[in-house]
C-alpha cells in the first residue's frame, strides 16, 4: 500500500468537478459567408449542472452538463432582392407579342444588405455527456527558473505539482432547447432593420416597398433558408455552418484534460511551514509514484514519500 | 466498503510513510533533534552524532543544533556551566499493532489507537580538564572574598554561565520508547490534531532512580520540547484541501460508524473528514 | 449596409413630356436605317450627347436610351454613348438616375453625296405621330394627365397599396389609350403602383404634363386627416404672417 492515501467521495468529487465546471468561460468569434447570406458570431459559453458517476472501470461519466451559451451574438448579413419596377409591355403585336417593354428601373440601385443583430445569449441550450479517465501529470511552472531550488520556487509561487485532470474518452453534445423567443426575436429584428433601412423614406414609399417584398420576415426567412422549423435551422447554422458545438466540445475537452486540474498539489508538499524568527526553512515531502484510479463510490490518490 | 462511506475524504498515512517522512525532517529541520550550547553549534563535528543536513539548511543559514545555556555548575552562583548536547536520533515509528520493533515489558503490548516510538536519545557534555578546574575553583574562591558571587542574591538578574572549556565530550545514547496517541484540540486556529505521550520508557539503567530521573528529563523533553513543534501534516491537508475547494473541512464527528477519529489502526494514521456541504 | 435608392423618382411630383424625368418614357420608332445623333438638352443647353445607328438587320426592336445615364456617364461628351437598333424598331428614352428634366433631340447624321448638315428629325417636346408616351406611376394619389395642343386631359388615379401576406406584383399589362385630334381616348383610369400607362399619339406636336394633384397618403393618414380637427380644435392655436395685411 502507498504512502499516502486520499479519497474522495463522489460527493465530494462533484465539488471538485463544480470548481472545474464553474472556472470554464471561453469564448469565440468569427464570419462566414455561406452564399445566400453570411453570418458573423461572438459565441462563449459556461457550464451548468451535470450529474456524475464514478465507474467501476476507473472512469467517470459526467451526463447532462448544460452547456450555456453566453455571449451569443449573431449578425446575419442578408440581401434583399432589388426593388425593381416597370418590364410591362409597351406594345404587342399579334402573333409576335411584346416588341417594346418598358425598361425596369429599381428603386434600390444594387443589391441592398441588411444586418440582423440577433442576440440570443441564454436562449439556446445544449447538453455535454461524457466519459473520463482521470489522468495524472507533473507539471512544472513555466515561470520556474532553472537555478531555483524547490524552495525558491514555493517562495517565487511557481512550485511543481502533482495534478489530476478529467481526460475525455468520449464527449456528446446535443442541442436540446432553443427558446421559443429566438422565433420572436429574429421577425422584430428583422422589422427593425428594414425600418431602419427605409426609415427615410415618407410612408406611402415605405409601405409599397414592404407591398413588392411581401411580407418581409418571410422573405428573409427564405433567403436564410428557414422553411419550418426554426431549431432545426439554427441548429444546423450554429452546428455545421459555425461549428459552433465542434468548437464547444473541443474546448471542453481540451481544458478539462490539460487547463483545469480537478486537484492539485505542490512537491515537494509542506508538512511544516516556516518557523520562527531565522526562519527555519519549511519542510516539504517529495511525492513520488502519485496516481488516482476512481471506482464506483470514490476517486483514491495515492503517493508515495520520495528520497 | 468505501474508504469514504462515512465521511467526504479519507486520508491516511502509512507508518512506512511516516518513518520516510522523519527522514526528511531530520533534514530539513536539524536542530528540532539536535539542542546544545553555543560552542557545540559552532563546532557540530564534536556532537555525539554527525547531522546530515538538506542543503537548503545550509544555504538560508538555517542552524543546526538549537542552542541552549550551558549546564550551570552547583556552587558558582551560575557562573559558570558545562556546555551540552542531547540529540534525538534513530527516530522510528511503529503504528498499531506493534509490528516493527519490540517494545520493553512496560510498554507491552501496545493499547488500540496508539502508536510507538523508538529512538536514541544521546547526551554529550564537554568535560573540563582537571587542571583548568582547580584554576576556576580558585578564582570562585577569590570571587567569593570579595563577595562578587553571592549565592543569596537569588532575585538578581544573572547572565548565563560562562561555560567552562575542556578537550574531551563524553557521550551516551539510551534507546527510548514511547507510545503515543493523537488528541484532537481546539486552537485559536481551530481544532488541530497533536501527538500526546502515553507511555515512556528507558531500558536497563541502573540505579532505578537514575533510570526514573532520566526518564522523567527525556520525557519532559519530548513533552515540552519537541512534541509542540510537530502539529503538523494532517490538519495541514485538511486545511490545503479546504482552501482548494473553498469549503470548511473539519473533522468527521465521532459516531458508531466513526468511532475514532483520527484512528491508529492497521499500521496506519486514518482521518476522516467532513466538508460541510 | 447599401442604401442605394433613387429618391429622384419617389419624390417626383410633376411630369412634362419636354423634361423627361422619372416615371415617364418615350418611344418613337425609327423607320429609316441610318446613324443618328441625339442631343440631350437641359434648360436650353445641350448637356450630353448619343449617337443611334438604325440598322436594317433584324436584331434588337428596342434601344433603351437612359438619359440620366447619358449625362451622368463620365466624359460623356468626349465619348458619346452608342446604341443600336433594328429598323421599325423604336428608340425608347427614360431616366433612371439623377434629377432628370431632359428634351431629347434626335439628327440623322447626313449620308455621303447629302448635305453636310445634320438633318433634324425626332424632338422630344413635340411627340408626333407614332410615338408612344408611356407613364409608370408609383406614387398614390390621383394624377392629372393634360396634353397641351388639344387640351386633352385624363385623371389617373394611382391605388395605395397596403403590406399584405402576398407581394405586390404590378400588372405586366399597361393600360393603353391614345390622344387624337379629338382627344382622350379614356379619360379617368385606375391604376396600381408602378402599372404601365401608353399613350399613342395620333396627331402632331404633342406635350404631355401630368401632375399630382392628390396625394394619398394612406389610410392612416387619411383616418388621421379626418379625425384631427375635432380632437384638436380646442388645442389649435392659428399663427397669421402679420405682413400678408389681412386677418
Amino acid at each position: 500500500m502507498a504512502d499516502f492515501n486520499v479519497a474522495a467521495s463522489e460527493r465530494t468529487f462533484e465539488e471538485l468537478f463544480a470548481r472545474v465546471r464553474d472556472s470554464i468561460s471561453p469564448s469565440t468569434m468569427g464570419s462566414r459567408d455561406l452564399g445566400p447570406f453570411s453570418v458573423q458570431w461572438a459565441a462563449g459559453f459556461r457550464l451548468e449542472g451535470g450529474s456524475i458517476e464514478l465507474q467501476a472501470d476507473n472512469s467517470v461519466r459526467i451526463s447532462e452538463l448544460d452547456v450555456v451559451y453566453d455571449p451569443l451574438s449573431l449578425t446575419l448579413g442578408v440581401d434583399i432582392p432589388r426593388i425593381c419596377i416597370g418590364g410591362f409591355c409597351i406594345f404587342a403585336l399579334p402573333f409576335v407579342g411584346c416588341v417594346l417593354r418598358a425598361p425596369r428601373i429599381c428603386i434600390f440601385e444594387a443589391d441592398p444588405d441588411i444586418s440582423l443583430p440577433l442576440n440570443i445569449s441564454g436562449l439556446v441550450t445544449s447538453e455535454i455527456s461524457g466519459a473520463f479517465r482521470i489522468n495524472t501529470s507533473y507539471f512544472v511552472d513555466p515561470g520556474r527558473l532553472p537555478t531555483m531550488t524547490d524552495l525558491d520556487a514555493f517562495d517565487a509561487g511557481v512550485p511543481n505539482k502533482w495534478q489530476f485532470f478529467l481526460d475525455p474518452i468520449w464527449l456528446d453534445i446535443d442541442l436540446i432547447d432553443t427558446s421559443d423567443t429566438v422565433g420572436n426575436i429574429l421577425d422584430a429584428a428583422i422589422d427593425n432593420v428594414v425600418d431602419g433601412l427605409l426609415g427615410f423614406l415618407p410612408g406611402w414609399a415605405r409601405d409599397l416597398i414592404k407591398a413588392i417584398l411581401g411580407p418581409i420576415v418571410d422573405l428573409v426567412r427564405a433567403v436564410l433558408d428557414i422553411v419550418d422549423d426554426l431549431d432545426e435551422w439554427l441548429s444546423n447554422l450554429l452546428g455545421v455552418s459555425i461549428g459552433l458545438f465542434d468548437w464547444v466540445a473541443t474546448q471542453v475537452a481540451d481544458i478539462l484534460a490539460a487547463q483545469f486540474p480537478i486537484f492539485e498539489f505542490d512537491d515537494p508538499y509542506q508538512v511544516l511551514g516556516y518557523s520562527g524568527p531565522v526562519p527555519l526553512i519549511p519542510v516539504a515531502i517529495p511525492l513520488r509514484d502519485v496516481d488516482a484510479v476512481v471506482d464506483d463510490d470514490e476517486m483514491t490518490i495515492s503517493a508515495n514519500v520520495g528520497a | 466498503m468505501a474508504l469514504t462511506d462515512h465521511s467526504d475524504v479519507f486520508g491516511s498515512v502509512q507508518e512506512d510513510g511516516f518513518n520516510r517522512i522523519f527522514q526528511h525532517l531530520l533534514l530539513q529541520r536539524p536542530s528540532l533533534f539536535s539542542y546544545g550550547t553555543q560552542w557545540f553549534q559552532s563546532n557540530p563535528q564534536h556532537l555525539c552524532h554527525r547531522i546530515k543536513f538538506h542543503p537548503e539548511v545550509q544555504r538560508r543559514g538555517n542552524p543546526l543544533v538549537s542552542v541552549e545555556d550551558p549546564l550551570p555548575v552547583p556552587g558558582t552562583g551560575g557562573r559558570f556551566g558545562l556546555d551540552f548536547c542531547a540529540q534525538l536520533v534513530d527516530v522510528k515509528l511503529d503504528l498499531h499493532p506493534n509490528n516493527g520493533f519490540n517494545l520493553p515489558g512496560e510498554l507491552d503490548p501496545l493499547p488500540r489507537q496508539q502508536g510507538a516510538l523508538t529512538a536514541r536519545f544521546c547526551v554529550g557534555l564537554r568535560c573540563p580538564d582537571a587542571g583548568l578546574s582547580h584554576q576556576l575553583g580558585d578564582q570562585v574562591a577569590f570571587e567569593l572574598e570579595q563577595g562578587k558571587i553571592d549565592p543569596r542574591q537569588d532575585d538578581a538578574p544573572r547572565l548565563p554561565p560562562t561555560p567552562i572549556p575542556g578537550e574531551r565530550v563524553i557521550c551516551f545514547c539510551l534507546d527510548v520508547f514511547a507510545t503515543f496517541g493523537i488528541d484532537r484540540i481546539i486552537t485559536a486556529q481551530g481544532e488541530v490534531l497533536v501527538p500526546r505521550l502515553r507511555g515512556f520508557e528507558i531500558v536497563d539503567i541502573r540505579p532505578e532512580g537514575l533510570e526514573n530521573a532520566m526518564e522523567c528529563y527525556v520525557e519532559a523533553t519530548l513533552r515540552v520540547g519537541i512534541l509542540p513543534r510537530l502539529r503538523f501534516a494532517v490538519d495541514v491537508f485538511i486545511d490545503g484541501l479546504g482552501d482548494f475547494l473553498g469549503l470548511a473541512p473539519a473533522l468527521t464527528p465521532l459516531s458508531p460508524d466513526v468511532p475514532n477519529n483520527p484512528a491508529i489502526e492497521e499500521d496506519q494514521l486514518k482521518v476522516f473528514v467532513s466538508l460541510g456541504f | 449596409m447599401t442604401r442605394l435608392i433613387n429618391t429622384h423618382a419617389l419624390e417626383t411630383r410633376k411630369i412634362d413630356s419636354a423634361a423627361l424625368g422619372h416615371m415617364a418614357m418615350i418611344a418613337h420608332p425609327m423607320a429609316e436605317p441610318g446613324m443618328y445623333v441625339g442631343q440631350v438638352h437641359k434648360d436650353r443647353a445641350v448637356v450630353a450627347e448619343f449617337t443611334l445607328e438604325v440598322v436594317t438587320d433584324e436584331g434588337a426592336t428596342q434601344a433603351d436610351i437612359d438619359l440620366g445615364r447619358v449625362v451622368g456617364m463620365p466624359g460623356a461628351a468626349k465619348a458619346p454613348l452608342r446604341y443600336r437598333v433594328s429598323a421599325g424598331g423604336y428608340a425608347l428614352f427614360f431616366v433612371s438616375q439623377g434629377p432628370g428634366g431632359y428634351r431629347v433631340v434626335l439628327s440623322k447624321r447626313p449620308e455621303r453625296g447629302e448635305e453636310d448638315q445634320l438633318k433634324p428629325g425626332f424632338d422630344s417636346s413635340a411627340l408626333g405621330k407614332g410615338d408612344l408616351f408611356v407613364l409608370s406611376l408609383i406614387r398614390p394619389g390621383t394624377w392629372k394627365l393634360e396634353e397641351r395642343s388639344t387640351r386633352a386631359q385624363a385623371t389617373i388615379a394611382v391605388s395605395y397599396i397596403l403590406p399584405g401576406k402576398e407581394a405586390y406584383r404590378p400588372k405586366e399589362e399597361a393600360t393603353t389609350l391614345s390622344l387624337s385630334d379629338q382627344g382622350l381616348s379614356i379619360e379617368k383610369l385606375e391604376i396600381g403602383p408602378g402599372e404601365g400607362v401608353v399613350i399613342g399619339v395620333e396627331t402632331s406636336k404633342a406635350q404631355f404634363s401630368v401632375l399630382l394633384e392628390d396625394a394619398d397618403d394612406g389610410p392612416e393618414t387619411r383616418a388621421r386627416q379626418t379625425s384631427e380637427p375635432d380632437d384638436r380644435t380646442s388645442r389649435r392655436v392659428r399663427w397669421n404672417n402679420p405682413r400678408a395685411g389681412r386677418p
